[in-house]
């Protein structure tokens, strides 16, 4: 048992000398409160869960469903981008592979729900090996520039390969494997959690490791005998991953699709979610992906320039807050927590 | 057997060639344009295409709305532009020194998506263009017609590249200018105002970027998206010419247009831009180090 602990010890020495330094201050707060309040904050989550379809009327419904939609996406991007410190200006044309995969294998060949979604999570990662094996060899913004280059291609075969995706009246009738809007919801959030807790398992391993050291100092950790060029491609990988799924899952809610829902537009907007949730922490995916789906409705007072506030958010959030809103709200807690465990050591001190 | 081809048929290629030579020199000029800033501060300038888009439409305010004559608006045009950059180096470059190359490529995307929706808030999203410059801008050379605006495109575009060639090959500003491309710290030491190069590298590197909006008004359509597609274009001819090469750059700029061109008119319409993308992949898979070999160093 205390050998266990020593181990899990080490490790977090490792990664937060690995990461240069530390995300969360956790000095001065009682770790018994810090547990208290994540299983809290956990039961208060499924809860919610659980019990939104029925507190919300059906337009939220199917908004919470695309939150949690392209939460799957938005992860994908957490690991390449916040993890691996790699660009992709392309996650919406692996979101359309994985769509279109799904879309066709579903309509066309009969494939059942459980086999398409794996499938098109494939699809994605078959895209980013095309992608990025010639260019994960070389400098970072091969890969940035290579990832526009994508979106605009899937586009073009999506447009024009009339014979597989039929053109621009896309794919109709792709039937979901539940009837009830409330059943959906619960299996694209199943389906983002376990996503979310491989992710979060992955950062501990090697792998994970190295995406850090990688981010921090890519020479460096070339030279401690990290391959560099294979972790890139791994995070690329799993990033391609998340997005075909995502892309599944958009399909079966949609029912239809067409190329309008993968330009370079979505990719940005994805790319926007994750900035602005916050690229260090898998739950930035979350907090963006939600941000970015339920404030629209909200900011169209702007017309069609609400892009505008995004690209301001974006730059400012780079700049001066690149933990994002998920940092935001890890500050917060941990404050919170500082306080009471201050106010509470001072009650047993006497 | 044999292949007969007509006169009417070399006709038609050559008309065909010289709209991709046009195109071809836009690309080359764009892919210049971000290229010197690349060398000059190791920054990949994500917003190239819409400083493209904003030169264009700065082009159709002073020609069309104001009413300038167009080689006063032109030269007008190259002077806000490198107002506008001198400013731009303010937000994207200077505060993100030493930043990641993450931070940096997100900082320049978030501010072409600042541009483009500006431009759209401004102009609107239909589109705009400058009008022709002839009632019928076309010559005939022997049966050969060719449109005038892409003859003066090539034009301006040869006198624009000769300009830079002369700049770096003969003038003491060129030679500063490299110098602090290459190293910062020995140019400082060697007594080079090393913050002033980097202004008038991002002065001169809008002026182009605002000649290519310019010379596109007239001939394609300016919308405000249309940003990222000529940034690719610009960022794959840099790609073929070896990233960071200015005579790579304008070879893979002519060969991009080139290519799209006739592609477009010979075998389909719909994938010239798949098949631009295949030769860039091809190149990063084969010949990373572009048309005219030569190792890339990486600095550590």
């Amino acid at each position: 048992m205390s050998k266990e602990a020593d181990k899990t010890d080490l490790l977090q020495e490792v990664r937060e000398e690995v990461r240069g330094n530390r995300y969360e201050d956790t000095g001065g707060i009682n770790p018994r409160y810090s547990m208290v309040f994540r299983t809290v904050s956990y039961v208060v989550f499924l809860g919610g869960v659980l019990l939104l379809p029925s507190l919300v009327n059906g337009l939220q419904l199917r908004l919470a469903t695309l939150a949690s939609i392209w939460f799957v996406a938005t992860m994908g991007l957490q690991v390449l981008m916040g993890q691996a410190g790699l660009v992709s200006i392309g996650q919406a044309a692996f979101v359309g592979v994985g769509a279109y995969t799904a879309a066709i294998l579903a309509t066309k060949h009969g494939f059942s729900f459980l086999l398409t979604i794996p499938i098109a999570g494939i699809s994605g990662v078959i895209l980013a090996i095309i992608v990025g094996f010639p260019t994960l060899k070389l400098r970072g913004h091969y890969l940035a520039i290579a990832s526009i280059g994508v979106g605009q291609i899937v586009l073009v075969l999506m447009v024009n390969w009339r014979a597989v995706t039929n053109g621009m009246d896309g794919i109709t009738s792709i039937r979901r494997p539940v009837e009830s809007n409330r059943m959906y919801f619960y299996i694209t959030v199943a389906i983002g959690l376990a996503i979310a807790f491989a992710l979060y398992s992955l950062r501990q391993t090697p792998v994970g490791l190295a995406f850090t050291a990688l981010r921090t100092d890519e020479t460096a950790a070339g030279a401690m005998g990290i391959p560099v060029a294979w972790h890139y491609l791994i995070a690329f990988m799993i990033s391609g991953f998340c997005a075909g799924v995502a892309g599944a899952l958009f399909a079966y809610n949609e029912g239809f699709i067409s190329p309008y829902g993968f330009d370079l537009g979505q990719s940005i907007l994805l790319l926007t979610m994750i900035i602005i949730g916050g690229l260090r922490h898998i739950s930035g995916a979350l907090v963006g992906a939600i941000l970015l789906v339920f404030l629209p409705p909200n900011l169209e007072f702007l017309g069609s320039s609400y892009m505008l506030i995004y690209g301001f958010a974006v730059l400012l959030v780079i700049l001066f807050a690149p933990d994002g809103a998920a940092g935001a709200l890890l500050k917060l807690r941990n404050f919170l927590l500082r306080k009471i465990s201050a106010s509470t050591r001072k009650v047993e001190t006497p | 057997m044999g292949i007969d081809i007509t006169v009417r048929q070399v006709q038609d290629f050559l008309q065909v060639l010289t709209n991709g030579i046009a195109l071809g020199a836009i690309y080359a000029l764009v892919a210049v344009s971000f290229i010197l800033v690349y060398k000059a501060v190791g920054i990949v300038n994500f917003a190239a295409g819409e400083i493209v888009a904003v030169g264009g439409y700065v082009g159709v305010v002073l020609a069309n709305i104001i009413g300038l004559p167009l080689i006063i608006s032109l030269g007008l045009c190259m002077i806000v532009m490198s107002l506008f950059g001198y400013g731009f180096q303010f937000v994207v470059y200077r505060p993100l020194k030493g930043k990641s190359f993450l931070i940096i490529a997100i900082s320049t995307l978030a501010a072409g998506i600042i541009l483009a929706n500006g431009i759209q808030l401004i102009f609107g999203p239909s589109p705009r263009r400058l009008d022709p410059l002839l009632s019928n801008p076309t010559v005939e050379i022997k049966g050969v017609f060719i449109s005038v605006p892409n003859l003066i495109i090539i034009f301006i575009s040869i006198v624009t590249l000769l300009g830079i060639k002369f700049l770096f090959a003969k003038t003491r500003l060129g030679f500063q200018m490299m110098a602090t491309a290459q190293d910062p710290e020995m140019a400082r030491l060697l007594g080079i105002n090393t913050d002033k190069m980097v202004s008038i590298t991002f002065m001169l590197s809008f002026a182009i970027a605002g000649i290519v909006g310019f010379l596109i008004a007239p001939v394609l359509y300016l919308v405000p998206t249309m940003g990222l597609g000529i940034a690719l274009k610009g960022f794959a001819a840099a790609i073929i010419g070896g990233f960071g090469e200015v005579n790579g750059a304008i070879a893979g700029g002519l060969a991009i247009g080139v290519l799209e061109i006739l592609f477009a008119r010979y075998i389909s319409s719909s994938f010239q831009s798949l098949l631009i993308f295949l030769v860039v992949l091809g190149f990063l898979y084969f010949r990373p180090e572009g048309i005219f070999s030569r190792e890339i160093g990486q600095k550590v």
